[in-house]
């Protein structure tokens, strides 16, 4: 009698004889440890068929590529450009110092807006008050610890979440600003636009330049922001 | 069909320019909500070529659908091998603050799940194939990919009947490993 190994493997590659088929069927119907055994088999036959047919081993190659170029794309640059760059900041500060006013305005952080918030109750807007004081008198370690306990309670609302990314930039967390603010720069609120703003300093500040523009092009000019915008763009450009 | 299924094709298609497009758009946010969360740049970028492999392998699933930006998806993707990778680091002290990150607007992270969960049954089962000798690696890997097995037996320098009974004692084997592994036990396999 066929071990029941080569009975499963000769019944999935259809090679099974008319004797052993009737064994098989056999076996089948009364074995149940057979009968779990077969539909394992089967479903490993069809997972392993499949992925070992897929281009996987071409696709890494291609992906292990363009992670190097990303990555050392960046390493070289800064190194090879290290020194000019030196230089030509010293240069660009000069410049900027003799014949041009600061543009430190720019990346100044509005002030918090102290208002009772949708939904709140006395604690929420308790606490909300706390962010606000801290983070008009730039205590920004403070008001980011408050800001992100509000978000975590409630992160439907977007205006913890917005000071939270402004707050992170006082910080100058301008990694975690960039991940608190995004979500809405690309969303529909009334923080938008000037999401957009911060978010792009944040991205000056992380040496992101191409992103930074791309998002501060991106502003709509009937926003207040836009013309700070503009010079802000100007003057990375 | 979502506009971001580019990406997708991008991968299906092996395709070099738009591969390295992906990761000059994507590749630094999933690296930084890695290390936001104790890992390092090189996790990071481990867990996105992974991840990148993982949607490859749904995407070949003719049902497979993207139905969010292709930067949610991956960051989903990216956070739950992160997870699991935590996990098997024992180290499960994980910030859940960006949690909004993962927000997906409608209910398709239901099937993305699903198709995840079998991506990874099958990584799993790849996992195991590893832990057989190498011979019976070679027989299965060659077996899944040609039915000519004449041939192959030849190759190898096997008689066609030997090669048969072969494959069957290590799919049996690998079949017994596959039923006493904790992933398949967990769910009943």
């Amino acid at each position: 009698m066929k071990p029941k190994d080569e009975l499963i493997q000769d019944y999935i590659d259809k090679v099974l004889s008319a004797e052993d088929k009737e064994l098989f069927d056999t076996l089948y119907e009364s074995d149940n440890e057979f009968r779990n055994a077969v539909k394992r088999q089967i479903e490993m036959t069809d997972l392993l068929t499949r992925r070992l047919s897929s281009e996987e081993e071409a696709l890494r190659a291609n992906l292990t590529e363009a992670e190097t170029k990303h990555r050392t794309g960046k390493v070289i640059s800064w190194k090879q450009w290290l020194t000019p760059l030196i230089a030509a900041a010293c240069i660009l500060i000069v410049v900027k110092f003799v014949f041009f006013p600061s543009d430190k305005a720019l990346y100044e952080l509005p002030e918090m807006r102290s208002e009772i918030v949708r939904g709140s109750q006395n604690n929420e807007a308790d606490q909300y008050e706390d962010a606000v004081k801290a983070f008009n008198d730039k205590d920004y370690q403070k008001s980011t610890r408050i800001l992100m306990q509000l978000h975590r309670a409630d992160n439907t609302i977007l205006q913890y979440q917005f000071y939270l990314g402004l707050s992170l930039i006082g910080e100058k967390k301008f990694d975690d600003a960039q991940m608190s603010l995004l979500p809405i720069a690309e969303g529909e609120s009334v923080f938008q636009q000037e999401a957009n703003y911060y978010l792009g300093i944040a991205l000056v500040e992380l040496g992101q330049t191409e992103q930074a523009k791309e998002r501060l092009s991106n502003i709509d000019p009937s926003a207040k922001i836009y013309e700070k915008a503009k010079k802000l763009l100007d003057s990375i450009k | 069909m979502h506009s971001d299924q580019k990406y997708i094709q991008f991968l299906l298609q092996n395709n070099g320019e738009g591969i390295q497009h992906i990761y000059r758009k994507f590749a630094d946010k999933v690296v930084i909500m890695i290390r936001r969360n104790s890992g390092s740049d090189d996790d990071g970028f481990d867990i996105l070529q992974e991840s990148l492999v993982d949607i490859y392998h749904m995407a070949k699933y003719k049902d497979f659908q993207l139905t969010t930006t292709f930067e949610a998806f991956l960051l989903l993707v990216c956070k739950r091998k992160w997870l699991n990778e935590l996990k098997k680091r024992k180290n499960k002290e994980v910030t859940n603050t960006e949690s909004y990150v993962f927000d997906i607007e409608d209910d398709s992270q239901t099937t993305y799940l699903e198709h995840m969960a079998l991506v990874e049954k099958e990584n799993i089962l790849m996992e195991v194939l590893d832990t057989l000798g190498e011979r019976c690696q070679e027989i299965i890997k060659r077996c899944m990919v040609s039915k000519n097995q004449e041939k192959i037996a030849a190759s190898l320098g096997l008689t066609y009947a030997y090669l048969r009974k072969k494959k069957s004692e290590c799919m049996a084997k690998l079949g017994e490993k596959v039923k006493a592994h904790p992933f398949f036990k967990a769910n009943n396999r």
